[in-house]
């Protein structure tokens, strides 16, 4: 059996071709908004309804969607609408998740417990409640679909953190590190934080994707987006009715979203080995 | 011992009163009320003043307090009210769809399992290599890709071009396995890539070196060592997705016509059906409360040191 | 680990006590799928109306779907000259699933039960009292109430023997077929009750099960894991036509997809106004395109082939004719923007994504309105009926609504335009139209209540208080190979009869 250990190959390589992927992805979309918006200029919420369902063509590069708007052009747009929102959650949820699993995990005692059973709390609440709750109070739109997300989402990080901090409090490095006089804070970021960024990262960068869909799923009880503002989610949901007649029109949007996952994943690659190599160094 | 059983059953009776009165606030605040569904709107000739007459008969004018007042009495005499859409007792209704939900969820974990364990340890113990570089693009699809679609095109293959499975209902064990596909590989992308980060970071660490050392064979290094300490990430992850779990259930339980509390309790938001809805999330605090209470336990048989640390600390 | 260890031991626990496959089904069977379900089969409480639909229950009368009138059932026949006191003779050949015959008594006890658990239809028949005399019935109702005997069309007021106290599970009914088993959210089991008092079916069973999924359902027609299938995915139906041995089948309903206008705002209390936004809606182009084709535009809330809908005259249509409109309302064109006074016409637009149809009808209206200059801003609501009544903050809304789902106007007219009623969005106050409606709630003789319900809708086209786009088609696709005397009812309430048969 292969040796348990982390083979040398040359980091420099293997960063290399991922970051010609990303590149090329950028050129891509440069090109394609340029098309988009400097030649074609369509509206993206004007309909035609004797356009609709038009296959791929020079002037519709990847066709028209059931109310015969220009497909690429939404989607380009809605990279916008998608993109910034759901980092802006993604953001968000960290910012809450990150410091109250640290400070759980490390203090433990009755301030981890009252921590834990508020986070409890929080994953007893279908998300669906939340989202409609929140609407109704606040009205719809997309800013109250952010809360909603980053109150659902939250709970996930302080937990992980909390679990990587609490096998890790334990160890020799961070006992010398106390009785050497460092405060907690220090302590948390200089000793747990990088630990906790490896696995941070890898439940970011996928849960990305599943933010946009959960978008989607806000979205089709009124939360979000409103019509007809492009958006990926809507545009997902709104093609499930062609899934025989027009499967790509679910394609294109589910793509985007992969391509947009697959590059905050290699980005947390990239940093997670960033913070080893520094952890290699230290230890 | 005793001490702690009894502060553990304290701690959760104070939780789940809590989150009842947290959750009866929170749905009452909900724009709408049940009323207009009751009186089928829809099809029957209703005037304002019967609407208005129900609403009062039902109570939902009163504060707020003195609903939640009169919920507690129900809820102490163990009366957890009846569903307001089909009059049929709460504990009933749930209890009903808990067996199918529990099916697929468990389903849908087994499949996980399968994908998951063999998937990720290849990914940490061949880093970099194909396997890896595939693990990762299957990953990548599976955090994209709506269930829903995956879902459809399982059916359409498994079920009507090659006619091999039933494509919705539950009739049996044969029912179950589209479903929990459906469900499982949508859920397995995560851990697939969380196991293979803990592992990457487990086997860098001393006690491997240290096994290596006293002259273990690998294999026992990866099954018995490595592994075991690369779990709690994993089985954090798993416990705060308990939540979004049922959510990812309700999609499929909808497709495939399978039912579970998942769909019931979507339904029961729809229509304000607040019983239901109080009753799921009674039963869902309980559940969540006590699958954390394990992952918490879990910690210190996966995690020796920690055991060890604490009885010296302590 | 333990847990999924745990989970795998309960889901295999689960699965024992699951219902184990169904054996090939002997005999003659068919395998409806319907597109709602429910977890309750109580005729009187649940309004999925499945007991009806698969062929448990019969209420006293109903609605012959030829003439579009009222016609006998469980009753044979009934008189009551002054809407108020009622006499409904019964048939004496009818028996229930139990054996036991259907008497005064028995319909006396199953309506008393179906208005004690149910305040919808306790408000809807509007009962003071009943008294039984062998297979007669004397009803006297709260107060004059013509439309009564259309009313107990109702799926809900089915005839029930409430001595069988498992309603909830196993209702005991009349109809052709008894159940057999029910697996509440998934789908029932029924078979054929051999007394049937219409002739017994020829069919051994029927599994009536359900599924929420448009999508779903078109696939499972065409695995063949079921023969009948109401309400497939429309945008499959062209896969479905293609393949050999499926027929798909459009039949226009009662319902209305309509343009709800909200009076009480100042933009919309202008008749002209109101007549542009009725002009710009493309209604032939929303049916072929949104609804290819299944569907019929329309131009006042009944379909054109009940007796009370009025024969409408053309009037001009089209993104000209509104902006004439709005130009006689004192609006002109400034910078790309329709105006009047300085300010801008800007509307606000309801939509819910329950029914699929109705954001896309939202969108096409809002970019058409842009062309002209109109400013409409769409906004999604989750339930429109709580909403909009709490809410008058918005100027259009697009909602569905059934017209006459029992064959009579009564229904319809006074919840949407009587200031009382429930579903009156709109604010409608107007008094000669609550004159028209109050005297229809008064008159007794379906012709004369005919003409009134048309006066009515005259009413509501010259005044343009709704706009009303179009009727939906409800779809059905079945196996033609294998079903024999398929038919869809157009009020929906009648699925699985004792005519259908296999080949």
């Amino acid at each position: 059996m292969r040796e348990l250990s982390t083979p040398a190959i040359p980091k420099r390589s293997k960063h290399s071709w991922q970051g010609i992927i990303a590149f090329l992805f950028v050129l891509i979309t440069v090109m394609a908004s340029i098309y988009a918006f400097g030649w074609l200029k369509y509206d993206p919420n004007t309909t035609d309804l004797g356009d609709r369902l038009q296959e791929i063509s020079m002037l519709h590069p990847l066709g028209t969607d059931h109310l015969g708007r220009d497909v690429l052009t939404r989607l380009l747009l809605g990279g916008q609408q998608t993109l910034g929102y759901s980092l802006l959650a993604l953001g968000a949820a960290l910012l809450i998740g990150i410091p109250f699993g640290l400070i759980s995990g490390y203090s433990r005692g009755w301030i981890d417990r009252i921590f834990m059973r508020i986070a409890d709390g929080f994953l007893s609440f279908p998300d669906t409640i939340v989202a409609i709750v929140l609407s109704g109070l606040l009205g719809a739109g997309i800013g109250n679909l952010v809360l909603a997300i980053v109150i659902v989402k939250w709970v996930n990080y302080a937990r992980l953190v909390r679990s990587t901090v609490l096998s890790e409090a334990q160890k020799d490095y961070v006992q010398i590190a106390r009785t050497n006089g460092l405060s907690p804070a220090r302590i948390m970021r200089r000793h747990l934080l990088p630990h906790v960024i490896g696995h941070v990262l890898v439940l970011a960068s996928l849960d990305l994707g599943k933010i946009i869909l959960l978008i989607s799923a806000f979205s089709y009880i009124g939360l979000g987006a409103q019509p007809p503002t492009p958006e990926w989610g809507a545009m997902l949901n709104d093609s499930r009715p062609y899934f025989q007649s027009r499967p790509e029109l679910m394609i294109y949007p589910g793509l985007a979203i992969v391509s947009v996952v697959l590059l905050a994943n290699m980005l947390g690659d990239y940093l997670r080995d960033r913070f080893d190599v520094k952890r290699e160094v230290q230890s | 011992m005793g001490r702690i059983l009894i502060r553990k059953f304290l701690e959760t009776f104070g939780f789940v009163l809590f989150i009842t009165f947290i959750s009866f606030l929170f749905i009452r605040m909900a724009p709408g009320d049940p009323v207009l569904t009751i009186l089928n709107v829809d099809e029957l000739s209703v005037s304002q003043e019967q609407v208005e007459a129900l609403r009062e008969e039902m109570g939902f004018n009163q504060p707020l307090l003195v609903q939640y007042g009169q919920w507690l009495l129900d809820f102490v005499r163990l009366d957890f009210g009846q569903s307001y859409v089909t009059g049929q007792p709460v504990m009933k209704m749930i209890m009903g769809g808990l067996p199918a939900t529990l099916e697929l969820t468990g389903g849908a974990l087994v499949i996980m399992l399968l994908i998951a364990l063999p998937l990720g340890s290849l990914s940490a113990l061949y880093r970099n290599s194909w396997i890896d570089q595939v693990s990762r693009l299957l990953s990548i699809i599976g955090a994209a890709i709506p269930s829903f679609w995956l879902g459809l095109i399982l059916i359409d293959l498994f079920g009507v071009r090659l006619g091999w499975l039933p494509t919705m209902g539950r009739d049996g064990w044969i029912s179950l396995l589209l479903p929990s596909l459906t469900l499982g590989l949508a859920i397995s992308s995560v851990y697939v890539r969380l196991l293979r980060s803990s592992l990457l970071d487990s086997m860098g660490q001393e006690f491997v070196r240290a096994a290596r050392a006293r002259g273990y064979s690998e294999a026992r290094i990866f099954w018995v060592h490595a592994l075991r300490h690369s779990l709690p990430p994993v089985i954090t992850v798993f416990g705060v997705s308990l939540g979004s779990l049922i959510g990812g259930v309700v999609v499929v339980e909808v497709l495939f016509a399978y039912p579970g509390i998942g769909k019931l309790v979507v339904d029961s938001i729809r229509q304000r059906d607040y019983p239901l809805i109080q009753g799921y999330i009674l039963v869902m605090a309980a559940l969540v409360f006590v699958v954390n209470t394990l992952v918490d336990l879990s910690y210190r048989y996966l995690n020796p040191e920690m055991k060890l640390k604490e009885r010296k600390a302590g | 680990m333990g847990l999924a260890v745990l989970l795998l031991a309960v889901m295999m626990l689960g699965a024992c006590s699951s219902p184990s496959s169904s054996a090939k089904e002997q005999g003659k069977h068919v395998s409806f799928l319907y597109n709602f379900s429910t977890n309750s089969l109580d005729p009187h409480v649940d309004s999925s109306y499945v007991p009806i639909r698969a062929g448990i229950t019969e209420t006293l009368v109903r609605l012959d779907e030829d003439n579009l009138t009222v016609a006998p059932w469980l009753a044979e026949s009934w008189e009551g000259t002054d809407g108020q006191n009622w006499k409904i003779h019964l048939r004496d050949d009818v028996t229930f699933h139990n054996g036991k015959p259907l008497t005064g008594d028995s319909v006396k006890a199953s309506l008393e039960r179906a208005m004690k658990e149910s305040v919808a239809v306790k408000n809807a028949l509007k009962i003071k009292s009943i008294q039984a005399e062998g297979n007669t019935l004397q009803i006297v109702t709260n107060q004059p109430f013509p439309e009564f005997i259309s009313e107990l069309v109702n799926p809900n007021t089915s005839i029930i023997d409430v001595t069988e106290t498992d309603i909830v599970n196993k209702p005991v009914g009349t109809g052709p077929f008894q159940l057999a088993s029910f697996t509440p959210g998934s789908k029932l089991e029924v078979k054929r009750y051999d007394s049937y008092w219409d002739g017994a079916s020829p069919l051994d069973g029927v599994t009536f099960a359900f599924n929420e999924d448009a999508n779903a359902r078109s696939l499972a027609l065409r695995s063949g894991q079921v023969d009948i299938v109401y309400r497939p995915e429309v945008e499959s139906l062209d896969t479905l036509d293609a393949e050999p041995g499926i027929k798909v089948e459009s039949t226009s309903t009662f319902r209305v997809h309509q343009l709800t206008m909200n009076m009480e705002r100042p933009a919309l209390q202008d008749v002209n106004v109101r007549r542009a936004m009725d002009a710009l809606i493309d209604r032939q182009k929303i049916v072929d395109t949104i609804l290819l084709g299944h569907g019929e535009a329309a131009t006042g809330p009944f379909l054109p082939s009940l007796p009370f809908a009025p024969t409408y005259e053309p009037s001009p249509m089209g993104a000209d004719a509104a902006v004439d409109y709005l130009q006689q309302a004192g609006y002109s064109l400034v910078n790309g923007q329709m105006q009047k006074d300085g300010k801008p016409l800007q509307l606000t637009l309801l939509t819910y994504p329950a029914r699929a149809d109705l954001p896309l009808i939202a969108q096409v209206f809002q970019s058409d309105a842009k062309k002209i200059g109109v400013g409409v801003e769409i906004r999604q609501i989750d339930t429109p009926e709580d909403y909009m009544a709490a809410n008058r903050d918005w100027d259009l809304a697009t909602y569905s609504n059934l017209t006459a789902p029992r064959g009579d106007a009564g229904y319809y007219l006074n919840a949407t335009y009587h200031p009382d009623g429930a579903l009156n969005f709109s604010g409608a106050e107007d008094p000669k139209l609550t004159a028209i409606i109050d005297q229809l709630n008064r008159t007794v003789q379906p012709e004369k209540r005919g003409v009134l319900a048309e006066k009515a809708a005259d009413y509501v086209h010259e005044n343009v208080i709704n706009s009303f786009v179009l009727h939906p088609s409800t779809i059905v696709a079945y196996n033609e190979e294998k079903v024999k005397n398929w038919v869809t009812t157009r009020s929906e309430y009648y699925m699985i009869t004792n005519k259908l048969d296999v080949m």
